[in-house]
């Protein structure tokens, strides 16, 4: 069995009398320590795929497993659980707490899981070892991003879940982020689900996933998946 | 503007309704305590004022000791300034109706008289001889009806039928009478010496040569409020007027009878009428003529002193009360505007104006504090004096309250509510406008994360977990928030505080007078001073014990005040501690009479500044200037005393001892009226006093005062909620998002709760804390500005008192925080995803 599975999910939101199917039947599968990526353009579902496999939002209908759990059959409660445990995050916007230092940030996931890697270890592998100890604002966005995906790590989680992890920055900071993303998907054989916009770093997948109006339109295996300093966008 | 544009903003009402609800409901709390507690006075002196007016009571009162004659009228009526003038006569009596008596005060009634009517409150106007008016506490004291007959006689060796065409009356009618607006009737010249209540009889019925005294209604004195100092201004050139005339009148009435004797001694062949006469004529001086005006009048000076004292009590409280909502108005406008940084950009981008969108806010504060401020209006100036007055009922008579819409206070108050809501709103959108629409669409930058002191301080920081640290950085990190709830609940702790202790001063003290100092049951004066009547006492088996004592007054005054105090001097000063306890209030060492000196009481010392050693002066009731030494300073809470040794009081006052009155300890459960009655009924007892009515008495004073003291903890009990729930819905909306990242990563609700709620509890109980501080100086400042100068409040603040506010405010802190729970466990965690706000 695969280590995630989408089976025809099904997502509705109601607006008033409108019901928007944002995801219309949704099926994918993604292997254990696979670097994959959700693309597609914007309103196309992604974001709603997101949520369901982060555990932020439940589906209305179909299967989701993840390691053998279906966690479309969790409640709220096993769903923040889920979170707690199994999910490291990576936001578009870092979402780190501006009154941490980035040590502190790390700490501030590592401290809720039974398992956490070493904070400060997990900053010092991200390169950030010299300003563990500066406040969010003393950051650049670049180092920003990678304190958030130090945070996501040290919960040693099973899964890592990025939403566009580049789109706040700049070219090039974007790939020094994504190839930690890959060099860590690599090394420590972690699962890793970008949703991006961004068509353009899908050479660097194992497995690209195209969402097209609420379904995944085509799912590509690479079976030569490119070093992130080859691609260009 | 564009029809998108008022839709939007009303749009902005509806979905940040809290905020416009929160912010409308502080402005009228705010509003509604400053303008209707501000008024309160001044509404309770206005409603008097027009009861003077309506019922004609008069300006100037003339009494003389040897009265006055229709020539002294003519005069007076002649005079400058005066607009009225009648003679009346008054006429101290008892009176007796259905077997017991009461110590009344007949008022001379003249239905043509336009000076200080009647207020009829049952049956008629009496029309001829033999019919009279009785006060209503006549009626409730002796529970008698319209048609009852009262008996009259004179109390002293006079019979009552030279001064009275009749002894027997029928009570035709009851009334008010504008003399008396306390329910207190003042001192007697005979019975008690102290009136029950007083009675209107035709003028015809009195039989006295003299009138007692003229009622003057001075010219234009309507135009003016009697507590102000413009009516003094007004009286004055006719009191020092009609103190020329009175000079003149006396030197002519003086020459009048001196040359009448001289007469009698030139002309006269008896040599004892020469004797007589020359006699009478040594004794003979112009008499002087006491020009009284309002401010002797017992109830009104009462009556003037409370409505200061609600002056006192609105002067500090409303502006705090006031300020605490303003600053509230203030954050929450503050961070409306700047939550709406991306949107002013938006608009901006849109081509708006930057005048249209600052409107957008100002609209928005403007509408919520006016729609507020309007309503506060309203119902505090309608609630607030109603309430007080009602209270103060149980000592006045007086019409209802006429509610003054005070156009400053009503502007003053309306104004600050509105600035302090549109000028932030307006200051944040104008900063947020300087920036152009790029920059306010793009976030804004987080605030540095800063160091706080105490980290430096490592080792005591290493102690602390993570979410402690957490918790002590978020608290300095948001200085305004900090200041701002600190500020809130320290300020509705002190002000529920001081509600709680201001009870505390004011319930204890009649309980303290009456059980712990003043010991004795019942004060009972003899008909005459010979001390014959003591074997009544050792007679009748329900006295445990009495003590005889002369009981006296006299005056003291300075330049700014007089003070009228009793005397009392024991037989014995030995055994004296049974029945009136002598202590000091601090230490509760008790204190001893001898012949060093007299012992005042602790208020009386601290109005004329007196202590151990000084020296002062009294006038006594004949009207000698008598120096005494202060010996002791006794703890005392009701009304002044000065206590003497026998021996002094021969010293000094130059009089014999003669005692004219025992205390009286009775058996426990002893039926203290029956009691009073028997005794009564031995013609050596002339009056009895129980220490059980004038405890009801003051009993009604404090629980007047306790009842707006209620008031002021119900207000403040109802600000702290609303400050509360205001300040936790900002700082929950300001930090959403970090929430919300927090909810993603894990943490479960109760855990984001912790995160949240440990600030709010570090800064809930420092709040308290600062609280209770801020709270003992505002009730030291206010007890010292609204104690009656008769009275002397507690100064001791219970334990429970401090509990109590801490207590509620930080209960009141947890049912809000009870209620974000529910906020934080809606927060949708996918809200983290989306861009900074």
């Amino acid at each position: 069995m695969s280590f995630i599975l989408f089976d025809n999910v099904i997502k509705r939101y109601k607006t008033g009398t409108v019901t928007v199917n944002a995801a219309d039947g949704v099926s994918f599968v993604i292997e254990k320590g696979e670097f994959a990526v959700v693309a597609g353009p914007s309103g196309a579902g992604k974001t709603t795929v997101l949520n369901m496999l982060g555990g932020m939002d439940c589906c209305d209908g179909g299967r989701i497993v993840v390691d053998s759990a279906e966690i479309s059959s969790f409640n709220a409660k096993q769903l923040t659980e889920y979170r707690r445990s199994d999910i490291g995050f990576v936001f578009q916007f870092y979402n780190l707490i501006p009154n941490l230092t980035a040590l502190e940030n790390v700490e501030l996931a590592s401290q809720i899981c039974s398992e956490p890697l070493d904070a400060e270890k997990t900053l010092t592998e991200v390169g950030l070892h010299e300003r563990m100890n500066n406040f969010p604002a003393g950051l650049s966005g670049g180092e920003q991003q990678r304190v958030a995906i130090a945070r996501a790590l040290a919960k040693n989680p099973k899964l890592l879940l990025c939403d566009e992890p580049t789109g706040a920055l700049d070219y090039a900071t974007g790939k020094v982020i994504l190839s930690l993303l890959q060099r860590t998907c690599r090394d420590r054989n972690m699962t890793v689900v970008v949703i991006t916009h961004n068509q353009a770093i899908a050479p660097m997948a194992d497995k690209v996933i195209h969402i097209r109006n609420g379904k995944a339109d085509r799912v590509l295996q690479n079976p030569s998946p490119l070093s992130v300093d080859e691609i260009e966008w | 503007m564009s029809r998108a544009f008022i839709k939007d903003c009303l749009r902005q009402v509806k979905t940040t309704i809290h905020r416009f609800a929160a912010i409308l409901v502080i402005s009228a709390l705010g509003v509604a305590f400053f303008a209707g507690l501000r008024t309160t006075g001044e509404d309770m002196r206005i409603t008097a004022n027009d009861y003077f007016n309506k019922y004609n009571f008069m300006d100037i009162q003339l009494v003389s000791p040897y009265g006055f004659n229709d020539d002294d009228l003519e005069a007076v009526r002649d005079a400058p300034g005066v607009k009225e003038a009648t003679a009346a006569y008054t006429l101290d009596a008892l009176a007796k109706s259905k077997d017991s008596s009461l110590t009344v005060r007949l008022h001379s009634f003249d239905e043509n008289a336009r000076i200080n009517l009647p207020r009829l409150t049952e049956g008629r106007l009496p029309q001829k001889s033999g019919e009279c008016l009785v006060d209503p506490k006549f009626i409730e004291m002796r529970d008698c009806v319209v048609g009852d007959t009262v008996s009259v006689s004179s109390g002293t060796d006079t019979p009552i039928e030279d001064s009275l065409v009749t002894d027997t009356y029928i009570i035709v009618g009851v009334a008010d009478y504008p003399l008396y607006i306390s329910h207190e009737r003042g001192a007697n010249n005979v019975g008690s010496g102290r009136t029950d209540a007083y009675i209107l009889v035709p003028c015809d019925d009195f039989k006295i040569p003299v009138f007692t005294s003229i009622n003057i209604i001075v010219e234009n004195s309507n135009n003016t409020i009697r507590f102000d100092d413009g009516y003094k201004n007004i009286l004055k050139p006719v009191g020092d007027n009609l103190r020329i005339i009175g000079n003149e009148r006396s030197l002519t009435e003086y020459n009048k009878h001196f040359s009448r004797l001289q007469g009698i001694i030139d002309l006269s062949q008896n040599e004892a009428e020469k004797q007589a006469a020359l006699a009478q004529q040594r004794l003979l001086t112009p008499a002087e003529w006491h020009i009284l005006d309002i401010n002797t009048n017992f109830g009104f000076v009462g009556y003037r002193q409370d409505t200061e004292r609600m002056d006192a009590l609105s002067l500090v409280i409303p502006l705090m009360f006031f300020l605490i909502a303003i600053l509230v108005t203030m954050t929450s406008m503050t961070r409306l505007v700047e939550s709406d940084r991306s949107l002013i950009g938006t608009l901006k981008a849109l081509g708006y104006a930057n005048r249209t969108i600052a409107m957008r806010y100002l609209l928005y504060a403007v509408a919520a504090s006016l729609i507020g401020s309007i309503f506060g209006l309203i119902v505090g100036y309608n609630l607030f004096p109603r309430v007080v007055y009602n209270a103060y009922s149980i000592m006045y008579t007086l019409p209802p309250i006429q509610i003054i819409y005070s156009n400053f206070y009503s502007a003053v108050s309306v104004a600050a509510a509105v600035l302090c809501s549109a000028l932030p709103a307006y200051l944040v959108c104008y900063k947020s406008m300087r920036a152009s629409a790029a920059e306010l669409m793009r976030p804004i930058t987080p605030k540095i994360g800063k160091r706080t002191l105490i980290e430096r301080i490592t080792p005591l920081w290493k102690r602390f977990n993570f979410s402690q640290k957490v918790a002590f950085r978020n608290l300095f990190r948001y200085k305004k928030r900090l200041i701002m709830t600190l500020i809130g609940v320290a300020g509705c702790t002190a002000l529920m505080f001081t509600g709680f202790a201001l009870q505390d001063s004011i319930t204890v003290i009649v309980h303290k007078q009456y059980s712990e100092l003043h010991l004795y049951d019942m004060q009972v004066y003899f008909t005459n001073g010979n001390g014959s009547a003591e074997s009544i006492f050792t007679e009748n088996n329900l006295i445990k014990n009495h003590t005889l004592i002369l009981s006296d007054t006299c005056d003291i005054f300075n330049d700014n005040q007089k003070t009228s105090v009793n005397i009392i001097v024991p037989k014995s000063a030995d055994e004296f501690d049974a029945y009136i306890n002598l202590r000091n209030r601090t230490s509760k060492s008790s204190l001893t009479l001898d012949d060093n000196g007299v012992i005042v009481t602790e208020k009386l010392a601290l109005l004329y500044d007196l202590s151990v050693g000084d020296e002062f002066s009294v006038v006594s009731s004949d009207g000698a200037v008598i120096l005494l030494t202060v010996s002791g300073i006794t703890e005392n809470y009701l009304v002044h005393y000065i206590y003497l040794t026998h021996e002094v009081f021969e010293e000094k006052f130059g009089k014999r001892f003669l005692p004219n009155s025992a205390l009286i300890s009775t058996i426990s459960d002893t039926d203290k009226n029956a009691l009073a009655e028997s005794l009564l009924s031995h013609p050596e007892v002339n009056s009895i006093t129980m220490s059980e009515y004038l405890e009801e008495n003051f009993s009604k004073m404090t629980d007047a005062l306790n009842y707006v003291v209620l008031v002021l903890i119900a207000s403040s009990a109802t600000l702290v909620c609303v400050v509360l729930f205001s300040l936790n819905t900002i700082n929950f909306e300001e930090r959403k998002r970090e929430l919300a990242t927090i909810k993603v990563l894990g943490f479960f609700d109760r855990e984001l709760a912790a995160y949240m709620y440990r600030e709010n509890a570090v800064l809930t109980i420092i709040g308290t804390v600062f609280g209770l501080g801020l709270g003992v100086l505002l009730q030291r400042y206010i007890i010292t500005t609204m104690e009656v100068d008769l009275v002397m409040f507690s100064r001791e603040i219970f334990f429970a008192s401090y509990l109590y506010s801490a207590v509620l405010t930080i209960a009141f802190a947890v049912v809000v925080n009870l209620i974000m729970l529910k906020f934080i466990a809606r927060i949708d965690v996918v809200t983290s995803m989306k861009s900074v706000e």
